[in-house]
């Protein structure tokens, strides 16, 4: 298990225990994180798992996937440097204590 | 903390509804502000929205699976040639912990008196409900040729169909995929190799006819065939023959007769007529539903049952997709929680993948549109831009997710690129909505 944290735009946060190997967008899904919605099951269809990474965690977003970087660019609340897709985000001791902002 | 998803608990649920009933047999034993009939994409979709709006009313999801609900699309796909065989749940954290959902497995909508608010169930609860929501689906079309009851003959929508396909996969080699449509297309690239011989048999002269566009089709086909999966065209399917009950061959009019252990039989799919006979609600394609989605007062329609009105065309339509099922499941929602909407209007996509290739459609396909091409189908990365009367109307990707995402957009703000920016590629279509955009603004 790896401790997650999704921070809403008022700053408030949401944390969870996510089980290695799941990956994060099943996660918000599970723990009813707002505007994540994963409609295309992690396919990499529908881009409604947006995240950007806060990296003063310590934990980096990582380069995103060719396709996942070209949807990036067209997510609708603005792509940032540290974007991704949180369904091709996987749980592992890497992400540990990983910090996400959500956006609406 | 109880699971309230558990298989086991419907029958609970139903046996303390049944207590509740009492000497009143005729009167619904329980009411429910939301009933929803039908838990794939749209139900749960559904059940999902309301939680995070933070209705407060008793929800009821009722399922005609044992499963909890799952994401379809990976059926076709990843599911049938991974070991990892998890489906992907569809409901969120919230309601399977919520106390006002309850989730009613393996059971059917059997009856119902909207006028009264009451339905009852094929396991025999009867229920009151304030509104109610009908996402029933739409079942595979069957042939009804010889040797169609044959066993290995199979369809594909849930999960115990893809275990099914999953256990014939282990006796056989010969797959023989009657219809060209999305499914058997991922199927065969899914399952192609290990040396297995897949054939698909299409009775039209192209694959996808009413889809994609020719381009698209022919470019689905060579690909396929680099997998290594046999397709013809124009080949109708007229009888199946058995060995000891089982399939053993596909035979077609034109007399040639393919060798199958498992048949899929993939030619699509139709809403049940006779449920919105039952309920006395119109149906044509479907539910017949108003701009609203609604079948009568307090009844809706959602997903690939409902017969819904474009506003765009004023003609209504059917659609089976997980975006239409979404959207309408979300507007409903919206609706159910009181706010005041305009008419539905959603900008339809659709994803396939097969094999290395992703194909993404947004809008909707019309006869007659006018194509444009921007790059080469043989560098495996392309877009088909349709136009009807120089609007456009759907763009067709391989490969370029971003495209397709822009395209939505387009669609969305009823923007029409000229030929000459389509060709040129995305930047200059970008630029020329941002230019657009900016104007629209001004104004």
């Amino acid at each position: 298990m790896i401790n997650v944290c999704w921070v809403y735009p008022d700053g408030t946060e949401h944390n969870a225990s996510v089980e290695e190997g799941v990956n994060l967008m099943e996660a918000a899904v599970a723990n009813d994180i707002e505007s994540i919605y994963g409609e295309c099951g992690g396919s990499m269809a529908c881009a409604t798992c947006h995240v950007e990474v806060d990296e003063t965690s310590g934990v980096a977003a990582g380069q995103p996937f060719a396709m996942e970087n070209e949807m990036l660019d067209m997510v609708e609340s603005g792509r940032t440097p540290t974007s991704r897709l949180s369904c091709q985000l996987v749980a592992s001791q890497e992400l540990d204590g990983i910090r996400m902002k959500v956006t609406w | 903390m109880a699971d309230p998803l558990i298989t086991g608990v419907a029958d609970e649920t139903v046996e303390s509804i049944m207590k509740e009933d009492g000497e009143a047999n005729h009167k619904a034993v329980d009411e429910f502000d939301v009933v929803i009939v039908g838990a794939g994409h749209a139900g749960a979709t559904l059940a999902n929205a309301l939680v995070r709006k933070k209705f407060t009313g008793s929800v009821l999801l009722v399922s005609d699976e044992i499963f909890q609900p799952y994401h379809r699309p990976p059926l076709s796909k990843e599911y049938l040639n991974t070991d990892n065989i998890k489906s992907r749940p569809l409901l969120t954290g919230g309601v399977l912990s919520s106390p006002n959902v309850t989730f009613m497995p393996g059971c059917r909508i059997s009856a119902g008196d909207l006028q009264e608010g009451t339905v009852t169930l094929t396991n025999g609860a009867e229920l009151g409900f304030k509104k109610l929501v009908l996402a029933t689906g739409a079942s595979p079309r069957k042939l009804t040729i010889e040797g169609a009851d044959l066993e290995g003959i199979l369809s594909l929508k849930t999960l115990v169909d893809a275990e099914k396909i999953r256990d014939s996969l282990l006796q056989t080699k010969d797959l023989v995929l009657v219809g060209g449509g999305f499914i058997n297309l991922e199927l065969a690239c899914s399952l192609a190799g290990a040396g297995r011989n897949i054939t698909v048999l299409e009775q039209t002269p192209r694959l996808l006819q009413r889809a994609v566009s020719p381009v698209m089709s022919e470019f689905l086909k060579t690909q396929a065939e680099k997998l290594g999966v046999r397709i013809l065209l124009n080949e109708e399917v007229s009888r199946f023959e058995g060995d000891d009950n089982r399939i053993s061959h596909v035979l077609t009019a034109a007399g040639e007769r393919f060798k199958a252990g498992l048949a899929v039989v993939a030619i699509g799919s139709v809403p049940d007529p006779k449920l919105a006979q039952d309920l006395g609600l119109e149906s044509s394609n479907g539910i017949i539903v108003n701009g609203q989605l609604q079948a009568a007062t307090n009844v809706y329609a959602v997903g690939d049952c409902a017969f819904f009105p474009d506003p765009t065309t004023g003609h209504s339509l059917r659609l089976e997709s997980v975006q239409n099922s979404t959207d309408q499941a979300s507007y409903v929602a919206e609706e159910l929680v009181g706010s005041g909407q305009e008419v539905y209007h959603g900008v339809s996509w659709f994803w396939s993948v097969q094999g290395d290739n992703r194909l993404q459609i947004a809008g909707l396909a019309k006869p007659g549109s006018k194509l444009v091409v921007s790059g080469n189908p043989a560098d495996g990365n392309f877009a088909v831009y349709h136009y009807l009367d120089k609007l456009l109307c759907a763009v067709e990707t391989i490969n370029r997710p971003g495209e397709h995402m822009l395209a939505r957009k387009m669609l969305k703000d009823n923007f029409s690129p000229t030929e000459a920016q389509v060709t040129q590629g995305v930047d200059e279509i970008k630029a020329a909505l941002a230019s657009w955009e900016a104007n629209t603004t001004t104004l």
